[in-house]
C-alpha cells in the first residue's frame, strides 16, 4: 500500500462541464463547496457513495475520476 | 463479531455488574439516611474493582483465545462507528452534566450530586457501547 | 468557511468570553478570600442568559448574510470532522468528572464540586470546538 496516493480528475472533469463550479458539483452530489474543494486536494477521501454520484454527474467511470498514482 | 463488538459487549457486562449493585446499595442507604462520603467511595471502589477486573480479564481471555483478531488496527468502519458513538455518548454526557452542576446544587447536596455525576458517566458508557453494538449488528451508514 | 464551521467560532468564541469572565470572577473572589459562594454560583445564571443572547444573535446574523447556506446539513465531511472532535471530547469529560469525583472525596464542599463539574464541562466544549475547527483547517483550500 505505500509510495501509492489516489489522485483525481475533479477540476479537469469540471471545466469540461461547462466550468461547472466547485458549489454547483457540491449541490448536485450533496456535499458543500468546500468539501468538493478538499476532495479535489487529496485532503479528504468521499464515500464510496459519493464517489459514485461524482463519477455520475459526469457520466464517466470511477476510474476516470479517481486513480492510484505513485509518489 | 468483530473484535470491537466483542469488547463493547465485555464493557457492557462490567458496568452492569459492577454498577447497578452499586447505585441499588446507594439507593438503599441514601432512603435511610444517605451513605458517609467514606462509605460511599468504598462501594465506589468495589464497584469499579469488579468492573476492572471483568474488562481486563474477559479481554485477556479473549485475546488468548482470538489471538491475530485482537491485534488487527482499527479499520475505517472501526473508526467510523467508534466516532459516531462517541457523539452519541458525548450529548448524553453533557446533558446530565448540565443537570447536576446547573439544576441539582439548588436542591440536593454532597454525596447526591457526586453520585448524579458518577450516574452520568455510567449511563453515557452504557450508550456508547450499545451504540457500538447496534452498529455492528445493524449495519454502518 | 461553510456555516457549520462558522457556527463552532461562534460557540467557542462565546464560551470562552462568558465562562472565562465567570471563572476570572471566581477565581478573584477566592484570592480575596471568604467568597460569597451563593452570589458566585448565581452569577452562572446571567452567563448562561448572554451566551444565549449571543449565540442566536450572531447565529442569525450568518444566516441572514448566507440564507443558503444556512439552510444546508452537515455534508459526511463535516460528519466526520464532528465525530472525531466528540471521541476525543468525550474522553476529556469523563476523566474530567471522574477527577472531580475522586477529588471530592478529599475536599467537598459544595461550591467546589459544581465548579469543578462546569469548569471540565467547558472545558471539553471548548476542546470539540477547537478540534474541529482546526480539522477545517486543515482541509481547506
Amino acid at each position: 500500500m505505500s509510495g501509492r496516493r489516489l489522485t483525481n480528475s475533479l477540476r479537469v472533469l469540471r471545466f469540461h462541464a461547462g466550468e461547472m463550479t466547485q458549489a454547483e458539483l457540491g449541490e448536485k452530489i450533496g456535499v458543500t463547496r468546500q468539501t468538493v474543494a478538499a476532495i479535489e486536494q487529496g485532503k479528504y477521501s468521499p464515500t464510496l457513495e459519493t464517489a459514485f454520484r461524482i463519477a455520475d454527474v459526469f457520466g464517466v467511470g470511477l476510474d476516470e475520476v479517481f486513480r492510484w498514482a505513485e509518489e | 463479531m468483530a473484535w470491537r463488538e466483542k469488547l463493547a459487549w465485555l464493557a457492557i457486562a462490567g458496568m452492569l455488574i459492577g454498577y447497578v449493585p452499586f447505585f441499588y446499595l446507594f439507593g438503599r442507604e441514601a432512603a435511610a439516611g444517605g451513605p458517609s462520603m467514606g462509605r460511599f467511595l468504598l462501594l465506589l471502589g468495589i464497584a469499579s474493582a469488579v468492573r476492572v477486573a471483568i474488562e481486563i480479564g474477559g479481554r485477556l481471555v479473549l485475546m488468548l483465545r482470538l489471538g491475530a483478531q485482537a491485534r488487527e488496527p482499527a479499520d475505517e468502519r472501526d473508526r467510523a462507528i467508534a466516532a459516531r458513538s462517541s457523539s452519541f455518548a458525548y450529548l448524553a454526557l453533557l446533558a446530565g452534566m448540565i443537570v447536576v452542576g446547573m439544576f441539582m446544587p439548588f436542591s440536593q447536596q454532597g454525596i447526591a450530586i457526586v453520585n448524579a455525576a458518577l450516574f452520568a458517566i455510567v449511563a453515557a458508557e452504557l450508550i456508547r457501547c450499545l451504540a457500538i453494538v447496534l452498529s455492528y449488528r445493524l449495519g454502518w451508514q | 468557511m461553510t456555516f457549520n464551521e462558522k457556527s463552532r467560532w461562534i460557540a467557542l468564541l462565546a464560551n470562552l468570553g462568558g465562562w472565562g469572565w465567570y471563572f476570572t470572577t471566581v477565581g478573584r473572589a477566592l484570592a480575596a478570600g471568604a467568597p460569597d459562594e451563593p452570589y458566585l454560583l448565581a452569577l452562572t445564571v446571567p452567563v448562561v442568559i448572554w451566551l444565549t443572547i449571543v449565540t442566536v444573535a450572531a447565529h442569525i446574523v450568518v444566516a441572514v448574510l448566507n440564507p443558503k447556506e444556512a439552510q444546508t446539513r452537515l455534508d459526511e465531511r463535516e460528519r466526520m470532522i464532528a465525530g472525531e472532535a466528540a471521541r476525543k471530547a468525550y474522553a476529556l469529560l469523563s476523566a474530567g468528572i471522574f477527577a472531580v469525583i475522586v477529588a471530592s472525596a478529599f475536599y467537598w464542599r459544595t461550591f467546589f464540586v459544581v465548579n469543578a463539574l462546569l469548569f471540565v464541562f467547558i472545558l471539553s466544549e471548548s476542546v470539540r470546538y477547537g478540534l474541529e475547527l482546526a480539522a477545517y483547517r486543515r482541509m481547506a483550500a
